[in-house]
């Protein structure tokens, strides 16, 4: 009997007011095998996307109109406790780092950043339990 | 206005576009100037929020905006399009996300607004309450004027 094999690719949303960072994000994640399903452009737009598309992994940005990315994630927990969510963000600092991760991120990276951190990140997430 | 509020913001600036581009940023000699500024025809301004109030711009040309989004963005870009603001924003807003997690770290509650852009050849950003400190960057594509303006409440 031959062997068959899982080629479904890993679906990830981006979420990231900035055109410039979810084009660079996705063209990352487009040459490394993962699936970009989606672009949203704040937290209530990335809560509706992910209801809908309903991805492995979700890259969300905090500082953002309308609703910011700790929100966003508290919001998304309440969709799927099991949701994969990878912060990228300019924000650095300890408090906000502690919140996001408290909340359930699996990981939290700095802008800018260089691809293979990006997708080290990445990876990390998507080998989270 | 406080000199510890500025430097993480000026230090911040420098690091995120060598960063970004992979390029040295030097810095030359700040000055303290009234309101208002007139800009160089590029003006991303970023919010500052909490136990002070004010602002950071980064302002250049569409033409230095032009060049450092093509380093940015690994393709040539000569038209300032989209894409182009898109780029300029993410910058000022690193800078700030950077400069305001610095402090926050330093014991500091401060937060930072999404960045906006203003583009116009005659523009001025005008606050009569603040002084603002202008700090101009030299780049390889071009100077990049950082103006911070921030009150302590």
């Amino acid at each position: 009997m031959s062997e068959v094999k899982n080629t479904k690719k890993c679906q990830v949303l981006v979420v990231d007011d900035s055109e410039f960072v979810a084009r660079l994000m996705i063209k990352m994640l487009d040459e490394t095998g993962y699936q970009v399903v989606g672009h949203a452009k704040n937290g209530q737009d990335a809560l509706a996307k992910y209801r809908e598309l309903n991805p492995e992994i979700v890259t969300m940005d905090i500082i953002m109109p309308s609703m910011g990315g700790i929100e966003a994630i508290s919001e998304l927990f309440k969709i799927n406790r099991r949701a994969k969510v990878l912060v990228v963000s300019a924000m650095g600092h300890a408090n906000i780092v502690d919140q996001a991760m408290k909340i359930g991120a699996k990981h939290y990276i700095l802008k800018p950043f260089q691809k293979e951190d990006f997708l080290k990140a990445v990876d990390i997430v998507h080998n989270a339990a | 206005m406080k000199s510890d509020f500025v430097h993480p913001f000026v230090d911040a600036a420098v690091k995120v576009m060598e960063d970004a581009t992979g390029t040295k940023v030097r810095r030359g000699s700040v000055a303290l100037i009234a309101s208002p500024i007139s800009t160089l025809g590029v003006a991303s301004i970023i919010g500052i929020l909490g136990e002070a109030e004010g602002r950071m711009v980064m302002d250049l040309s569409p033409e230095t905006a032009c060049k450092l989004a093509s380093s940015m963005n690994g393709q040539e870009m000569s038209e300032y399009d989209e894409l182009v603001t898109s780029t300029i924003n993410e910058l000022a807003n690193m800078v700030g996300g950077r400069a305001v997690s610095e402090l926050v770290n330093r014991g500091h509650q401060l937060d930072i607004t999404p960045p906006t852009l203003f583009t116009g050849r005659e523009m001025e950003v005008s606050n009569t309450a603040l002084e603002t400190v202008v700090v101009p960057l030299e780049t390889d594509f071009g100077p990049v004027m950082l103006n911070i303006a921030v009150r302590i409440k």
